[in-house]
């Protein structure tokens, strides 16, 4: 079934698909349509479901992770500061391996104030243990809150997906709304190896002394890097269904590039029709378009990233005090590349606070890095009127 | 402007000095972006779409309304029917908070293939607009191209729009009179966005009556029925006019 539908709706139908069996969230600009659909859902049967409602985001993912502690599919969803908001509980989510599944509509931190899309708001949970995935398009939205579901289940660790206000929250473009029987055989019903049962008590959450936090934290890191072949077989499996498929990483017309952008979120789309353009024009430009932030994809942008001329890697965040968050985790990835094969790399941080990413911007960008020779320092600001 | 700030070799800068004391940073900052707190100057950057997007079949149509009149939703009813067609569509509403009564956009991309392109649109192809003083109060026709076809709310004729005419095709319909006959909206707010569909339907030749119904009773919550007829209404009555100036292509 293909519907016209809103980035936030496509999160909605993605997670009636996956029979969730409890939604707990607090309203935020522009997440607030995706659980509304769902509490529609709920309250009309169409998802049997039980929705928590809650007075803050924190109470929020407590909920969420009561609720997949006794071994339900979990769900919730927020937004910038209701995302810092509930910092303690992505930890205690994280490291006490419970599956929720959560999207987040990247918007800008505040001050100031802003409900316009930046990658700040998930890039700031970095370490709270959190999978990362970044979507392009309403499509890919649906596809990967299905997704989400099997993968965190299969490695009992939350996943956040990541969409962009607006470009995609309120954005309405054809989805294709796959057929509950066909999740129904890629998804089937959670099975909670260790979940709280009156009938075969455990503790959850106790006191962990020296002798075994370090050990817990090696679990969850061995679970990260698994995470990277068990998203490869679920995008298998799901690809076997319905034909589509997303990566990790994509790369995008790299045959024979000496210059490499590489992108997250909505700026792909509008990167993609770029390089079109200037390949045209004989320009033997490619683009790399990051899903996966967490775990980082290490081995992936070596190898694409390895041997080619420049890159430029466009940030729609900040670290202040640093620079762009992806450009310096590639520049990171790329130390153990041999010197020789090692590209240049220029980070360039623009469309924070929702401004506008045109192809304009994008070409200019690329001119800029084909004719300096160096970046004059790790972060290059682009369009400051200052 | 720097295009690329930190980027010395470009811009004028700072190189070689300390750059400036913080308080004439400051000063620098409310220059800039005082009238832009206060609403005086747009917010948005310049140099937007010189980039060349002609080679794409795509048509770009901006709407424009007050808040309530329901010019998202008309965005949203134009890509459902284009859908229903064959068109790949993408719609949405200028980002940002919606007042009653306030200026609101809405736009509408479609083409053969699936769109890429993910920004505002500031040189549509044409427009919708759903209230006719907003032609006097805000420039309509900003970035509009020549040629393009201007859709207008109103009991007026075509050819009582001169100026417009000059470089655009205008074509009229009086929605607001469709909505009351079929009690959409009150008397002094009528809901005019699915007779405009139906306007939209007859004037551009893409969508089909069928089609706007299924659009309508998809995405209409109440009074389907009466939507519906108003954009029959509308689909018999609507009047158009060339541009007086055949336009260079």
């Amino acid at each position: 079934m293909k519907k016209v539908m809103i980035g936030n709706h496509a999160v909605s139908w993605g997670v009636l698909r996956s029979r969730v069996e409890v939604i707990s969230a607090y309203p935020i600009t522009p997440q607030t349509q995706i659980v509304e659909a769902l509490s529609d859902m709920v309250a009309d049967g169409s998802l049997p479901a039980r929705y928590i409602k809650v007075e803050s985001e924190h109470s929020a993912m407590a909920a969420c992770i009561g609720a997949s502690i006794v071994g339900t599919r979990t769900f919730t969803a927020t937004s910038s500061q209701g995302l810092a908001l509930m910092h303690e509980m992505l930890h205690w989510a994280a490291g006490g391996r419970h599956p929720v599944v959560m999207a987040n509509v990247n918007r800008a931190m505040a001050p100031g104030w802003n409900i316009w899309t930046d990658q700040n708001d998930s890039l700031s949970q970095r370490d709270t243990g959190w999978i990362q995935l970044y979507c392009e398009t309403n499509q890919e939205v649906f596809d990967t809150t299905i997704q989400a579901f099997k993968l965190a289940e299969k490695v009992d660790l939350p996943v956040m997906l990541l969409l962009d206000a607006f470009f995609l929250s309120h954005t309405s473009e054809p989805v294709d709304v796959t057929e509950q029987e066909d999740v129904d055989r890629f998804l089937p019903r959670r099975e909670a190896v260790y979940k709280m049962d009156t009938k075969d008590p455990h503790a959850f959450g106790a006191l962990v002394r020296p002798d075994a936090y370090t050990e817990i934290r090696w679990q969850q890191q061995e679970a990260m890097h698994e995470a990277r072949d068990v998203f490869r077989r679920v995008e298998d499996d799901w690809e076997a269904i319905t034909g589509r498929r997303y990566g990790a990483v994509e790369a995008y017309r790299t045959e024979d590039a000496d210059l490499l952008l590489v992108t997250s979120g909505t700026i792909t789309s509008t990167a993609r029709h770029v390089v079109d353009e200037r390949r045209a024009g004989g320009d033997k430009v490619g683009l790399i378009k990051v899903k996966m932030f967490r775990p980082f994809p290490t081995d992936e942008l070596r190898a694409l990233l390895g041997g080619v001329d420049r890159v430029a890697v466009l940030d729609r965040n900040i670290s202040p005090g640093h620079g762009g968050i992806f450009a310096e985790e590639i520049r990171s990835a790329l130390y153990d590349v041999p010197p020789e094969d090692r590209p240049i790399l220029f980070g360039y941080v623009l469309g924070l606070g929702g401004r506008d990413v045109t192809p304009t911007v994008i070409d200019d960008i690329i001119d800029n890095t084909r004719t300096k020779a160096r970046p004059e320092r790790e972060d290059l600001w682009v369009g400051v009127e200052l | 402007m720097r295009r690329f700030a930190g980027d010395n070799t470009i811009t004028e800068g700072n190189a070689g000095s300390e750059g400036p004391r913080s308080d004439e940073r400051f000063r620098r900052f409310w220059d800039v972006l005082a009238p832009k707190l206060a609403g005086q100057v747009s917010s948005s950057p310049p140099a937007l779409s010189s980039f060349p997007l002609e080679d794409l079949h795509m048509r770009e149509l901006r709407i424009h309304g007050r808040g309530g009149q329901g010019s998202v939703i008309a965005s949203k009813l134009l890509a459902v029917a284009l859908f229903r067609e064959g068109e790949w569509v993408q719609s949405f509403p200028a980002f940002g908070v919606e007042r009653r009564g306030a200026p609101v956009t809405a736009f509408l991309r479609f083409d053969d293939d699936p769109i890429r392109l993910r920004f505002e649109i500031t040189a549509p192809d044409d427009l919708i607009v759903l209230d006719p003083t907003l032609i006097e109060a805000i420039d309509v026709t900003s970035g509009l191209k020549s040629g393009g076809t201007i859709l207008i709310n109103t009991e007026k004729a075509p050819e009582e729009y001169p100026k417009l005419l000059d470089r655009f095709r205008v074509a009229t319909i009086d929605a607001s009179g469709i909505a009351i006959r079929h009690g959409l909206g009150s008397k002094s707010q009528p809901i005019v966005n699915t007779a405009l569909v139906g306007a939209f339907a007859a004037e551009f030749g893409l969508i089909g009556l069928e089609s706007v119904k299924a659009a309508i009773y998809d995405e209409v919550p109440a009074k389907q029925e009466a939507n519906y007829a108003a954009a029959v209404e509308a689909f018999g009555a609507v009047r158009s006019a060339a541009p007086t100036e055949v336009s260079h292509v």
